[in-house]
């Protein structure tokens, strides 16, 4: 590491263009983020056509403050109505909601805020000091491998089951059967689509997301409009306790690396990251039973895990030129677009713009902390609103976020759809969580498997033997058995 | 609680059972690779046992939770399901009328559901977050929202 | 109750009017008011990336604004529908890519590129086949000599079942009579990030796509299926060179539904191919490495009638039409 040259680099993003350009970006992906159906990866792919004709410097700025901001931004929406903003906040209502219904929305905002800013920055940091160790790492990965951490993952269904594990799992099966609907991956045969060309792809993740949690939500709001009081949230200091700090650290320090190397395995994203920090600090706690009625650690984990991820994606992106996530790739055309090909060429001659980067995603999230602070009151206000007039708000924000991703009706009529259905699992004591994880992770899993078989001559045993994929569904397995053991002795 | 489980076991089964039925006409995979259709038979396999274990169990078990019955009688659910219809409505006019009067009428309306009565600040807050909404995506994200087809867009 | 409601109808009334003013629309020449793009795959993709290059840099021959709607979803089914289904008066113009090739033949959509009138073809991508920098083979035809020695035990990575890549690997194994085994990734970045990790031995992807690798010295490129070296890859032979007769690639182009009228279609070409002409779109499609190669209407139209009926008997063979 050529500690002048960084320095020299840090120098080039602190001006004040750089720094406006980051801010700007911060508080637009910020905006982004806690719009539902507005996801890190629209926000950024929508504003790379605005840093065309900008110096790299503040295009770079600007992206990675959209990037950082829009991640931090979905938590707002979780915590406050219930609905993730970007799916990488999909965990953090499973606390962050029963908090804000406690009337503690400030504190799960700035310990949000904190949070990620934790993860944030240590995935920076990591990036800045280990991406070439990291990336070789992160190549040892086929489809093997990534089936087996497929399968870990939705081995944390059980924990995030609720009372139930018995509804979690099935529930857990009804979501991994929706993610079966659509092109089947490996011989393109069109799965339970009905011949409609909306299905090819499945159900699109974000509306039915949108419907999932914010349309079942809203329905509920309505239906108990007379029998709920107003909530009413107190804030004393937009900071997050120094008691809570204290609760948390370990498990941010240790979702924050967790996160980051899920995020520079290319195809392994934040909403991964967000539900393994979330199913690890349970794990941890002295206390698992109490986590999903507003337990502060859940927020923190989970908000550190997915905001490490994005400087997690950087890594692959920057010193193997192959994008972390949705979002790197993105960022990836937009450097091309800048004359810069990332890759091991850019690290042996432009080392310089290597370190304009990571100095940007530093300062990026720095930025993200002061902006997200400033914005804690104003935020936790919003659910003071009356509910006559927020509940009507919250249904157009959830219709446009629906239609905007894909530009199509149809998707709103999935998103109302799975609000009925999310509605009614809600009422009789069903989780969600477990749908979203499988939709997420049953692709991951059935594409990588088969694909592992084809690449091992359909030799099943040679799949399962490969070491990184052993270990982890061992890890799996005892998860799943640990979980229903302590399931049995809560009861 | 108990009728409630069983009506969702059953529902559980006949999905599965039905996917069954749609995994006839999955193309054949060559023997000795997996296919199109292995994981769905998994995972149908997997929804119909869960499913008739939550329907054993309500036999089996005391009842320990209850749960608010659905009545289509309740002002609530009622409430409930005027505001779905009112969502249906809005999505099929949105095309032919557009974003902007589509939102503005939808969300006043809304509101009286939701038993605001202030009419003035009804229509104030209509129309602020129907152009805010506009202006964000249309200027700011570059997204265009539809302008309605019988204006000649 | 009753007269509350009335307020409301009254309210709304007002409302919808105040609003219906507010999108009136004059008539004028043509064009008279902003165009519509729609782009069948998703922002940030490369198809998005050079219709917006190319959107920005006609929009000055147009003298009116072009927005860009992204309808992505159904391997591009999605979008193709709506330009289909588009009022026929010039102002929808649609990004039409290879895919309107692939998806008729699997029976996942009721139209064909003649559905559509078509204005030009902007850009071309060859395929090209790339394998790790140690392999044991450097050129193409030390690469077909070890298909043939090993059967099936090279693994192509591609971008999914059905895509321009997936044909690309089976045309070149097909022409040359070797025995490839396929691994669909979820799009070409996938696959290009399992050949640098070594858990493939191939990819039938385009050049473009490669580039940070090959300049990164972890693959090298074998040989394009174009009839000319690939534009930045001068070094890299052509698989006619190598007496292969094979050339693909995938292309995109623009289009408008049937029944528009002529002097629209006129005036949309010339201020597109204005715009691709521009010095500003051509240094634009140079960064991005996205091959510009223009193609008339006649000739592009003849063009899709050969090789519509290969595509459609290549996915006949590899089991995907249906």
């Amino acid at each position: 590491m050529d500690i002048e040259l960084f320095f020299g680099a840090l120098l080039g993003i602190l001006q004040w263009k750089p720094l406006l350009m980051i801010f700007a970006g911060v508080a637009g992906g910020i905006l982004i983020g806690s719009l539902p159906g507005l996801t890190a990866t629209m926000g950024v792919a929508l504003l790379v056509p605005f840093t065309f004709g900008l110096p790299f410097n503040e295009s770079i700025g600007m992206l990675l403050g959209i990037f950082s901001g829009s991640v931090y931004g979905g938590s707002i929406s979780a915590i406050l109505i219930n609905t993730p903003g970007t799916p990488a906040a999909a965990a953090t209502l499973l606390d962050g909601y029963p908090l804000s219904q406690k009337g503690e929305a400030g504190r799960a905002l700035s310990m949000s805020v904190f949070a990620s800013f934790v993860g944030g920055f240590t995935g920076a940091l990591i990036m800045t000091f280990l991406s070439p160790q990291i990336s070789q790492l992160a190549l040892e990965f086929s489809a093997a491998e990534y089936f087996g951490l497929a399968t870990f993952g939705l081995s944390i269904i059980i924990s995030v089951s609720g009372k139930s594990i018995l509804k979690g799992l099935m529930v857990g099966f009804l979501g991994l059967l929706i993610s079966t609907i659509g092109m089947d991956p490996i011989s393109g045969y069109p799965r339970f689509t009905f011949g409609s060309m909306n299905l090819f792809e499945g159900p699109a993740f974000i509306p039915t997301l949108i419907g999932l949690f914010a349309f079942a939500e809203v329905f509920k709001g309505v239906e108990q409009l007379t029998s709920t009081k107003q909530v009413v949230s107190k804030i004393n200091s937009v900071f997050p306790s120094l008691a809570d700090i204290k609760r948390t650290w370990k498990d941010m320090a240790k979702s924050s690396v967790l996160g980051t190397f899920i995020g520079s395995i290319p195809g392994a994203g934040s909403d991964i990251a967000a539900f393994v920090g979330y199913s690890e600090a349970k794990r941890r706690s002295k206390t698992p039973e109490k986590f999903g009625t507003g337990q502060i650690e859940g927020v923190a984990a989970a908000e550190s895990a997915n905001n490490a991820c994005s400087g997690g994606a950087m890594i692959p992106m920057l010193s193997l030129g192959v994008p972390g996530d949705a979002v790197t790739a993105i960022l990836l055309g937009a450097f091309v677009i800048q004359g810069i090909q990332p890759g091991p060429m850019l690290y042996k001659e432009d080392l310089d713009v290597v370190y304009s980067v990571f100095s940007a995603m530093l300062v990026a999230n720095i930025a993200m902390l002061i902006v997200g602070f400033l914005g804690v009151r104003f935020f936790a206000r919003a659910i003071s609103v009356r509910k006559s007039i927020l509940l009507p708000a919250i249904f157009i924000m959830s219709i446009v976020g629906a239609y905007s991703m894909r530009n199509n009706t149809f998707d709103v009529w999935l998103a109302l759809g799975f609000g009925v259905l999310g509605y009614f699992l809600q009422r009789y004591r069903f989780p969600v969580s477990p749908i979203l994880l499988a939709l997420i992770l049953g692709p991951m899993a059935e594409a990588n498997l088969r694909r592992a078989l084809i690449i091992a001559d359909n030799s099943m045993i040679d799949v399962l033997s490969r070491p990184i994929t052993a270990i982890f569904l061992t890890l799996g397995v005892v998860t799943l058995v640990m979980s229903i053991i302590r399931q049995r002795r809560t009861k | 609680m108990k009728r409630v489980d069983i009506i969702f076991g059953v529902i559980g089964l006949v999905l599965s059972a039905y996917v069954f039925y749609m995994l006839d006409s999955f193309p054949n995979a060559p023997p000795g690779e997996v296919g199109a259709d292995f994981f769905p038979y998994i995972l149908a396999i997997g929804l119909g046992g869960t499913s008739i274990v939550l329907v054993l169990q309500s036999f089996f078990k005391k009842v320990s939770e209850t749960v608010e019955p659905f009545n289509i009688f309740e002002t609530g659910i009622q409430r409930a399901g005027v505001s779905l219809v009112a969502t249906v409505i809005y999505c099929l006019a949105l095309y032919s009328i557009g974003f902007i009067v589509c939102t503005m009428v939808y969300l006043t309306l809304m509101m009286f559901l939701l038993k605001e009565r202030k009419y003035f600040q009804m229509v104030l807050v209509s129309g602020a977050i129907t152009a805010t909404i506009f202006l964000v995506f249309s200027s700011f994200l570059n997204i265009t929202l539809p302008l309605g087809t019988i204006y000649g867009y | 109750m009753i007269k509350s409601f009335k307020k409301i109808t009254s309210m709304s009334l007002v409302l919808i009017m105040m609003s219906a003013l507010f999108s009136q629309v004059l008539a004028a020449d043509f064009p008279s008011k902003r165009l519509t793009v729609i782009c069948p795959w998703a922002a940030g993709g490369g198809t998005d990336t050079i219709l917006r290059g190319l959107a920005r840099n006609t929009e000055p021959f147009l003298g009116e604004t072009i927005t860009i709607v992204n309808k992505a979803g159904g391997s591009g089914a999605i979008g193709h529908a709506a330009g289909v289904a588009a009022r026929p008066d010039g102002y929808t113009v649609t990004m039409v890519t290879f895919d309107i090739l692939t998806l008729p033949p699997q029976g996942f959509v009721p139209f064909t590129y003649k559905n559509y009138d078509l204005l030009m073809r902007v850009n071309m991508d060859p395929a090209a086949i790339t394998v790790p920098i140690d392999a044991p083979y450097n050129t193409i035809e030390e690469f077909v000599a070890y298909a043939k020695a090993n059967p099936g035990k090279i693994k192509v990575g591609h971008a999914g079942p059905g895509t321009a890549w997936h044909l690309a690997g089976s045309i070149f194994a097909e022409k040359v009579g070797i025995d490839l085994a396929y691994v669909p990734y979820n799009g070409a970045a996938p696959a290009v990030t399992a050949l640098v990790g070594k858990h493939i031995q191939a990819v039938s992807v385009s050049p473009a796509e490669v580039r940070a690798q090959v300049e990164g010295g972890t693959v090298k490129i074998l040989a394009v299926m174009s009839d000319e070296r690939a534009s930045g890859f001068a070094e890299v032979p052509t698989m006619k060179e190598s007496g292969y007769d094979v050339s693909f690639g995938t292309w995109r182009g623009l289009a408008v539904p049937n029944s528009t009228p002529e002097d629209a279609k006129i005036i949309l070409h010339d201020a597109f191919k204005k715009g691709m002409e521009s010095a500003a779109f051509k240094k634009f499609a140079a960064d991005t490495g996205l091959g510009v190669s223009y193609m008339s209407a006649q000739d592009w139209e003849k063009d899709l009638s050969t090789s519509s009926v290969s595509v459609a008997s290549t996915m006949k063979s590899l089991g995907l039409a249906r």
